[in-house]
């Protein structure tokens, strides 16, 4: 190509001295942004997540949870990206009546997410992005859907999402529902580092039947990118908790029977 | 308090994000569709649009090469695109001009 042709289409694609920007990095850990992967694109991405604190009322002192995923995602056209993960977790914690410390380790099975660029943030007031996640784990299952919604301005960028989660266990004996919403907003610092705040809400439905618990989690994020991968991390404590099922924790501040005092997310990305 | 005082500025943030423009919204009509539907799908989606003038020839070099590629964008794409931006953003905005790059 002609270097007068190069300059122009620099202008455009370029982010000269600041990011390279690519909708292949995530600047939130819990929440996704509604651009979707150019087509063609392939990256790896590794997320580790940390679920910690929970209470000897509910017979989990030092509780951990660390839960992996292991993603390739694939830009299969400018608006659609399909991405394969293997999902596997590891929990201890020790039980105050029996004294023992107790560990095990768990394959969580496949997922196949879908996400489907509706409303493209360039040229929209705000971007839509739909989202799919069926996950299989042969005596256990879960079907999990998105609504993506977020815009950038300047160096500044947000996004929200409604969850919702069907999750089936006990050889598909049980069935629990799952209502989130998260909210993300972050400033690029300059080309290397973003910081931000995320939030979310988490809240559980056994059966259906009854709202069993709600957690709130607000915390800080940051985007460390270079050009052929980034790291984004987030730490957020619980700051709000209730069970309105019955105080199974004996806590009247927080949730922790069902959710932990902090979670922490970390996700690596590596493009192809 | 700190909840309170938390989700009244996530609400705010939210509400600010959604009374603002959209990055590539006032782009000016396309004399070229296939150019500005690149325009859009491939560099606005992404990020925002950053003025020539400001950077070297050789800058506009090294990170020209980088974007395409991590844009996944084809020889032919690049030459449409560039046409787009060379008939109606530079007359829009002189800024843009590959004239004043060089």
């Amino acid at each position: 190509m002609k270097s007068k042709a190069r300059a122009v289409l620099g202008a455009v694609c370029i982010s000269l001295g600041l990011a390279t920007v690519s909708a292949t990095e995530r600047f939130f850990t819990y929440t996704y942004e509604p651009e979707t992967m150019p087509a063609g694109a392939l990256e790896y991405e590794q997320w580790v997540t940390l679920r910690s604190g929970r209470n000897q009322t509910v017979g989990q002192e030092n509780y951990n949870k660390w839960e992996l995923r292991h993603e390739l995602e694939y830009g299969a056209t400018d608006n659609y990206c399909v991405s394969l993960y293997l999902n596997e977790s590891s929990e201890s914690f020790r039980d105050p009546v029996t004294k023992q410390n107790n560990s095990h380790f768990h394959f969580d099975g496949v997922s196949i997410e879908n996400r489907y660029l509706v409303l493209n943030p360039a040229n929209h007031p705000v971007g839509l992005t739909l989202y799919l996640e069926p996950r299989y784990a042969g005596d256990e299952a879960e079907l999990e859907q998105r609504i993506v919604i977020g815009q950038r301005f300047g160096d500044w960028k947000w996004a929200l999402n409604l969850t919702h989660a069907a999750e089936w266990t006990d050889n598909f004996h049980s069935t629990e529902g799952e209502v989130e919403v998260s909210f993300g907003i972050t400033r690029h610092i300059n080309s290397h580092w973003s910081i931000g705040l995320e939030a979310r809400d988490h809240n559980e439905l056994p059966e259906y039947r009854i709202w069993e618990n709600t957690a709130l989690y607000v915390g800080p994020v940051v985007t460390y990118q270079q050009e052929k991968w980034w790291i984004t991390l987030t730490v957020m404590p619980q700051v709000l908790g209730a069970n309105f099922a019955h105080n199974v924790d004996g806590d009247h501040n927080f949730e922790l029977e069902g959710h932990e005092r902090m979670n922490a997310r970390l996700i690596a990305g590596f493009s192809f | 308090m700190f909840v309170r005082i938390t989700l009244s500025t996530l609400i705010g943030f939210a509400l600010a994000g959604c009374a603002g423009p959209a990055p590539a919204k006032d782009l000016p009509a396309a004399q070229n569709s296939v150019g500005q539907k690149l325009y859009v799908a491939k560099c606005a989606k992404c990020h925002k649009f950053y003025e020539p003038a400001k950077y070297s020839q050789a800058d506009w070099e090294m990170w020209m090469t980088k974007m395409s590629k991590k844009a996944k964008l084809k020889p032919e794409q690049e030459a449409e695109l560039s046409r787009y931006i060379d008939q109606n953003l530079r007359r829009s905005n002189g800024t843009n001009s590959v004239s004043r790059v060089k």
